[in-house]
């Protein structure tokens, strides 16, 4: 057994009350490339971040080469030799590759002057050592996100660190640059380093992991080495979980003959969703499935016209409509409760009157001034409906709690009398009484012949709420799963672009 | 490779040549109006008028380059000038010595008040800055109600028209340098711009962001201590009033000179155009007999070409 490079023990993070990672495990031996695995929400960034020295632990020691240490800045650790590739990128746009790669580590003359030769021809060298390709001189923010990924790695292939912690770096890369990096990994491997890797795609996980480690939910499930299991084992140890029933049935009957919103080949301008279409029938509540990431929060965003669009076609009930902006969206009939209620769906420092009515006010307009009484009513009236728990419409909506929040960003979308409404993660952060109440809202709507699509990246909402479910897969549709195919099992395959390998497989 | 140099020059420093040549087509343009504009004695002249500025400014690129802002610069001016009065012997032959120590060290105090706001109070450039507009304009007010004093001789020939008006020039000409050398070519220099393009990027790299930053706001103070010294070379006293449109003139030169007002990118040799621009141009107006409220107004008209100009270079 090689020399134990890092061991994290008991390891606890909470932030802003919510256990992040529960008493979790890690260590990693050296030489070794070991995979962290976990579904969204595991737990796994955060784990690793603290090695980066961007998060503290709450609770918990780490031991870098059997020393205790206590790591309180991304400086201090990069001084200990590890170095890391976020999932977001870290590179400035503004500043060139070779700027970039060598940024605060750069060689200086006698002058005090930064050695611009010396650092060329070091990247060069290690460009021509790891086979990477771009100019040194290109601004960062001209490079392709697939570029900015290789140069980013280059910059910590630079800083020669002992551990290498690669976060989701495949996401962003093409096939071919994909096999480029797992080659740059093994002769990583071959000169000693020791490597952790978070992916998705189970090809690079099997081809490339010598143990892995799973998450769940913040709670750490179990380390095994790489030849003792296969994917069906790997996927059983990331999604099993007992089944609790806050599921309420659903009210009425899909009608299939009837369509009453489609989307045809939508696709951005941001290459986030490509080419997205999907039928809502009468009664339907659709699900959203998919990794994090992979475009299902722009495809919200692009119905309700926040995200541009470059194509594609929307209708609601059947007469196509244009979705410029959200003003437009919302006239045509489409309501968006967004993820982030904080930011994106209430005004926290206002009434719950003004945020429950600020959708719809020119409803209730007395010459052109607002119509108080009538406002007072409408909100008595949402408040009942909604059986929102609040102590008087004249609070800032600041004073509830989560799960009412959402109610009233709930009911200021009701308020325009939308035909589409699409819920973004729609009870992340609510607990479980209110979730309850949230999704027979949800069932109501759907029965009232509302068509109701749901984006969320918690699986057992997915499998409770869904009639049908469409999986997202690097922006596109990978699958259509009817309500008796769906399994957390076949989400997973198809979240993670597994299955047309899989059929492939099976054909030959 | 010739080729290639050519094309990363232009991309670091096309805005700055666009930016001179600007200056140039400028000149051009008022030496018909004024015969005796390309004379030595009103270069001179002009470079005297504007030296001021053209530290003020130089210290509002490198809190810019960082993503933040002072508007704390003409106070800062102000107080270093009171000071720099104040602690002056003129009938000394040293006695200038005493007055420029303690008008850089009014400076370095002021900036690196801004910059403990800034950094460990985590508040709002903007804000701070506002705030310490006050608070140092009151202390100079404070220290020197009314203007006068007198400076040593000596010292405010030799600084203003010494070596037959070069000694200016060459001040400049090395504060310049260094100044540049310090942001185009040294760590300190990138991690000033890695921090006004992305803080965070800045940060998790291991760049120590608030240290980094605390510095940018001491330098601009001591390049204000720079311009208060001169001012008070040249006007023989003290003036608290002196630095009340040092802030404002300082963002227009920046901004004149190609620096994003969101930091990152930016070169203070820029900055220098972008002040003789102004100074130029209000001289040009002086010349008109244009009342001093329509160089006001001009004023705040050109920072907003200016930033509409570095606006849609952006989108674009």
């Amino acid at each position: 057994m090689a020399e134990e490079i890092l061991k994290m023990v008991n390891i606890t993070k909470r932030f802003a009350g919510i256990t992040a990672l529960d008493q979790v495990q890690f260590s990693c031996s050296k030489g070794e490339i070991h995979v962290l695995a976990g579904e969204n929400g595991a737990g796994k960034s955060t784990i690793l971040k603290m090695l980066a020295g961007i998060h503290q632990a709450d609770e918990g020691e780490i031991y870098f080469h059997g020393k205790k240490v206590d790591i309180r800045s991304p400086e201090q650790s990069q001084r200990m030799g590890i170095a890391m590739v976020f999932q977001e990128l870290t590179l400035v746009g503004e500043m060139t590759v070779w700027e970039n790669i060598y940024l605060n580590q750069e060689p200086v003359t006698r002058l005090g002057r930064i050695n611009k030769k010396e650092i060329k021809g070091r990247i060069r060298e290690a460009m021509d050592r790891y086979g990477i390709h771009i100019d040194p001189d290109a601004m960062v923010s001209s490079l392709s996100v697939a570029q900015q990924q290789m140069a980013e790695i280059l910059k910590i292939l630079v800083r020669d660190p002992e551990l290498i912690i690669l976060d989701e770096p495949t996401s962003a890369l093409a096939r071919k640059e994909v096999r480029q990096l797992c080659q740059i990994i093994r002769n990583l491997i071959a000169g000693g380093k020791t490597i952790i890797f978070i992916s998705h795609r189970m090809e690079e996980v099997f081809e490339l992991g010598d143990r892995i480690t799973v998450f769940k939910d913040g709670h750490y499930i179990g380390t095994r080495n790489m030849t003792e299991i296969n994917e069906d084992d790997l996927i059983r140890m990331m999604v099993g979980r007992s089944l609790e029933n806050i599921f309420p049935p659903a009210v009425c009957q899909v009608d299939e003959s009837q369509v009453i919103f489609e989307v045809k080949n939508l696709t951005d301008t941001a290459s986030k969703v490509n080419h997205v279409s999907f039928q809502v029938h009468k009664g339907e509540i659709l699900g959203v499935a998919g990794l994090q990431g992979h475009g299902q929060t722009e495809l919200l965003n692009a119905i309700s016209g926040l995200h541009p669009l470059a194509g594609g076609e929307i209708l609601v009930g059947g007469s196509p409509v244009n979705v410029k902006n959200s003003a437009r969206a919302i006239e045509s009939g489409i309501a968006l409760v967004p993820a982030d209620r904080k930011n994106q769906g209430l005004m926290l420092e206002l009434s719950n009157r003004h945020n429950l009515a600020i959708s719809s006010m020119k409803k209730r307009m007395k010459g052109c001034f607002i119509d108080k009484k009538a406002e007072q009513e409408f909100g008595e009236a949402m408040k009942e409906k909604l059986s929102i728990k609040m102590g008087s419409l004249e609070l800032p909506v600041s004073s509830l709690s989560g799960g009412n929040q959402q109610k009233v960003v709930l009911g200021k979308e009701l308020a325009t009398e939308p035909r589409v409404i699409l819920f973004d993660e729609p009870t992340r952060g609510i607990d479980v009484e209110a979730k309850r109440e949230f999704y027979q809202i949800m069932h109501d709507l759907a029965a009232r012949g509302v068509a109701v699509v749901m984006n969320s990246s918690d699986m057992m909402e997915i499998m409770g709420m869904s009639s049908r479910v469409i999986v997202m897969y690097e922006g596109r549709v990978s699958g259509i799963l009817k309500k008796e195919e769906l399994s957390e099992e076949r989400i997973m395959q198809l979240g993670m672009g597994m299955d047309k390998s899989r059929k492939e497989g099976e054909a030959s | 490779m010739k080729q290639a140099l050519n094309k990363n020059f232009w991309r670091r420093n096309g805005h700055t040549v666009t930016i001179y040549l600007f200056l140039a087509a400028l000149m051009v343009f008022v030496s018909v109006f004024n015969k005796d504009f390309f004379t030595l004695g009103n270069f001179k002249n002009l470079l005297r008028s504007s030296f001021p500025l053209l530290m003020a400014a130089m210290g509002q690129t490198l809190v810019i380059l960082t993503g933040g802002i002072d508007l704390s610069l003409g106070g800062i001016v102000a107080l270093c000038n009171v000071v720099c009065v104040m602690f002056m012997n003129p009938d000394s032959a040293m006695g200038f010595i005493p007055a420029l120590a303690a008008a850089v060290a009014a400076g370095v105090v002021c900036g690196a008040f801004n910059g403990l706001l800034i950094t460990r109070g985590r508040l709002a450039p903007i804000i701070v800055t506002i705030a310490t507009t006050a608070v140092f304009d009151g202390l100079a007010l404070l220290l020197m109600p009314n203007p006068g004093g007198s400076v040593h001789r000596a010292f405010a020939k030799f600084l203003t028209r010494g070596l037959s008006g070069a000694v200016p020039f060459l001040l400049l000409v090395l504060i310049l340098c260094l100044v540049r050398n310090l942001t185009n070519s040294t760590p300190y220099g990138k991690a000033l711009r890695a921090i006004g393009g992305s803080e965070n990027a800045a940060y998790s790299t291991g760049i120590q962001v608030g240290r980094i930053k605390f510095w940018a706001y001491c330098l601009a103070g001591v390049l204000c201590a720079m311009a208060g010294i001169f001012l008070s070379a040249q006007m023989n006293s003290a003036d608290a009033t002196i630095g009340k449109n040092y802030a404002m003139n300082a963002i227009t030169a920046t901004v004149v000179g190609g620096t994003a007002m969101t930091g990152a990118v930016g070169d203070p040799l820029g900055t220098i155009a972008g002040v003789f621009i102004i100074s130029i141009i209000n001289n040009m107006l002086n010349l008109f007999g244009v009342s001093s409220f329509y160089q006001f107004i001009c004023q705040g008209l050109i920072l907003i070409v200016a930033l509409s100009l570095s606006a849609m270079h952006k989108r674009r």
